[in-house]
């Protein structure tokens, strides 16, 4: 039991390190693009065409890839002034439903993302811009990053109500 | 009436500590779930993240965090402190705390973030305390209370939150701040100035700061080291006033300009360090984008149960002037700045309150600042200040009560200038095209 929830956090682990990693990634060609568009456009009068749409996929790629990360290095902001001065075995409780309240809201919102998705896919919508690329693409990295947000989370709370039986 | 009692569940669950942006996303999600049922909800989520997530307007936020990271991480904060504590030597009494409070303002104008400014200039006034004796409440007043300018002198995190969610175009609140900016780091300079006159006894022996005897040329060097430094302000905010770039375009240069610019200073190229940067701004900007996603489903969701429209009907027809409006909304910012911290206070609240300001007559850009101001000072009140907690990381041997008492003059002057920039908004929109 004790092996499988290590091997699980280890995977997640992972799963979160290295999609941060990737939206590390993303910056730099964030970066990298948007330069490209201001000397080409100050310098050559010319333009990549592209550096508005792909700025915001890389974006969308910085924010949801990293979602997990953050949650692992406890960065989400929440209001804990109250959460701290609760007697153990209470807040232990409040953080289990905590937990459930997150879970179940990033699984709807990657139900939301996964739907989105699917139907970019099926009715092969593409972007407006001239670059004309397939939604799916980069909706995919959005949905990517909600799933493993999910599994971190999930792996947060099968660890906290873990720790609540060993209490009890 | 259940779309009220939706609304105020916020009131539970943020308290409990859930995460905020989970706290205002449930809610949306309810909101929209109850008024159009399961499809409506998916749909209405599946629209609001996408559109949200790759919004032209928020990708500065990565850009300018990496900038303040890379500039922090550098160690170019200690060119900052040298620098302006050579040009000041001999010229003033109470080097330090007058040399945080220029370094912050300067260095605000090179990142978007209050707390870049605290971790960048806390450990190296830390050591400086110790060696010269100088009041420490002082000292600490002065980093927490100057390192708010960072959200207020351009470019600033907190204004592109506050633009992405209200449609309000960033260049301007960008240049709206740099005013108010200005004063409020002249006014914090002259309570310093005040203080040390009433108690010259608070400065300190600062021979052991400076021990050697400063010369002209020594100013020259220390100028020209702080070359850099101008000319990236320059650039970056040059090319926003003139209209060359846009705040995002900006956002990129800098970064790219404050990556040489660290090269330049630390003669080498620390691609760990650089790495690093990457890392932390996409995880800040993981964490702020969050926020703002989800307090736009909330916004959603309230729409379409037209609660907004509502409140802005009820609080237009009260026979109340526009002016305690305002001053309510800023003693309800006062009160929540002190538990919440200032991104979500923002979004918190700006769904409800940007129509109503609308409504009443205030210039959008205007009110930008005014919010911007309101956070500087959720930052440093008590107990939920974002500065004074990391102040007291880098100065961990600090009791906490030494480091509320230390900020409460600059909460006093924040106040006061908000009340200024209230009854002279000119000042605020003078640069506003």
């Amino acid at each position: 039991m004790r092996g499988g929830r290590y091997r699980l956090v280890e995977v997640v682990r992972v799963l979160s390190v290295g999609a941060n990693r990737v939206s590390g990634v993303a910056v730099v060609l964030m970066i990298i693009l948007i330069v490209a568009e201001v000397v080409l456009r100050k310098f050559f009068d010319r333009s990549t065409t592209l550096c508005d749409e792909y700025t915001g996929y890389f974006q969308a790629a910085v924010v949801f890839l990293s979602l997990a990360q953050c949650f692992k290095d406890n960065l989400h902001i929440s209001v804990d002034l109250i959460l701290r001065r609760l007697p153990n075995p209470l807040r232990r409780w409040i953080e289990v439903i905590n937990h459930l309240v997150a879970l179940f809201f990033v699984a709807m919102l990657l139900w939301a993302g996964g739907q989105m998705t699917w139907e970019s896919f099926l009715f092969g919508s593409t972007s407006y811009g001239p670059s004309n690329t397939p939604l799916f693409i980069p909706q995919l990295v959005v949905v990517i990053g909600l799933a493993i947000f999910a599994i971190q989370i999930l792996c947060s709370f099968l660890l906290t109500i873990g720790k609540q039986s060993e209490a009890s | 009436m259940p779309a009220t009692l939706i609304t105020m569940s916020l009131l539970v669950l943020l308290p409990m500590g859930v995460m905020v942006a989970v706290a205002l996303g449930s809610v949306g999600a309810l909101l929209l779930y109850t008024k159009g049922g399961l499809p409506a909800l998916i749909s209405g989520v599946g629209f609001t993240v996408w559109n949200t997530g790759i919004g032209f307007t928020l990708s500065a936020i990565p850009l300018f965090v990496f900038m303040g990271e890379v500039l922090t991480r550098s160690g170019i904060g200690s060119l900052f402190f040298r620098g302006i504590s050579v040009l000041l030597a001999g010229l003033v009494r109470g080097i330090i705390p007058y040399t945080v409070i220029i370094g912050s303002s300067i260095f605000s104008a090179l990142n978007g973030l209050s707390i870049t400014n605290v971790a960048a200039f806390g450990t190296l006034v830390a050591p400086e305390i110790q060696k010269t004796g100088c009041d420490k409440k002082l000292v600490y007043g002065a980093l927490v209370g100057a390192g708010t300018l960072g959200i207020l002198i351009p470019p600033s995190v907190t204004a592109l939150i506050y633009c992405g969610m209200t449609g309000v175009s960033v260049a301007d609140v960008f240049l709206a701040g740099l005013i108010p900016g200005i004063i409020m780091s002249f006014v914090f300079i002259v309570y310093v100035a005040i203080r040390l006159r009433l108690r010259p006894d608070l400065a300190g022996n600062e021979q052991h700061f400076l021990s050697d005897q400063i010369t002209s040329l020594d100013r020259l060097k220390a100028l020209l080291k702080l070359l850099p430094a101008g000319v990236i302000i320059f650039f970056t905010m040059g090319s926003i006033y003139f209209g060359w770039a846009t705040p995002t375009e900006a956002g990129a240069v800098g970064g790219a300009a404050s990556v040489l610019f660290s090269i330049g200073y630390q003669r080498r190229v620390d691609w760990r360090m650089l790495w690093g940067c990457c890392l932390s701004a996409a995880k800040i900007t993981a964490m702020i984008m969050f926020i703002i996603i989800c307090a736009q489903i909330m916004s959603m969701g309230l729409s379409t149960w037209g609660i907004t429209s509502d409140l802005v009907a009820l609080l237009s027809n009260l026979p109340l002037p526009r002016l305690l409006v305002m001053a309510m909304f800023g003693l309800m910012y006062l009160v929540l700045g002190c538990f919440v911290d200032g991104t979500s206070m923002m979004v918190l609240s700006l769904p409800f309150v940007f129509p109503i300001i609308q409504s009443l007559g205030f210039h959008p850009v205007w009110f930008g600042v005014m919010m911007t101001m309101f956070i500087e000072i959720g930052q440093i009140t008590p107990p939920m200040g974002l500065n004074l907690f990391t102040l007291q990381g880098v100065v961990p041997q600090e009791r906490m009560e030494v480091i509320w008492a230390s900020a409460m003059p600059y909460v006093a002057l924040l106040i006061l200038g908000v009340a200024f920039f209230v009854l002279v908004p000119q000042l605020v929109l003078v640069f506003v095209k």
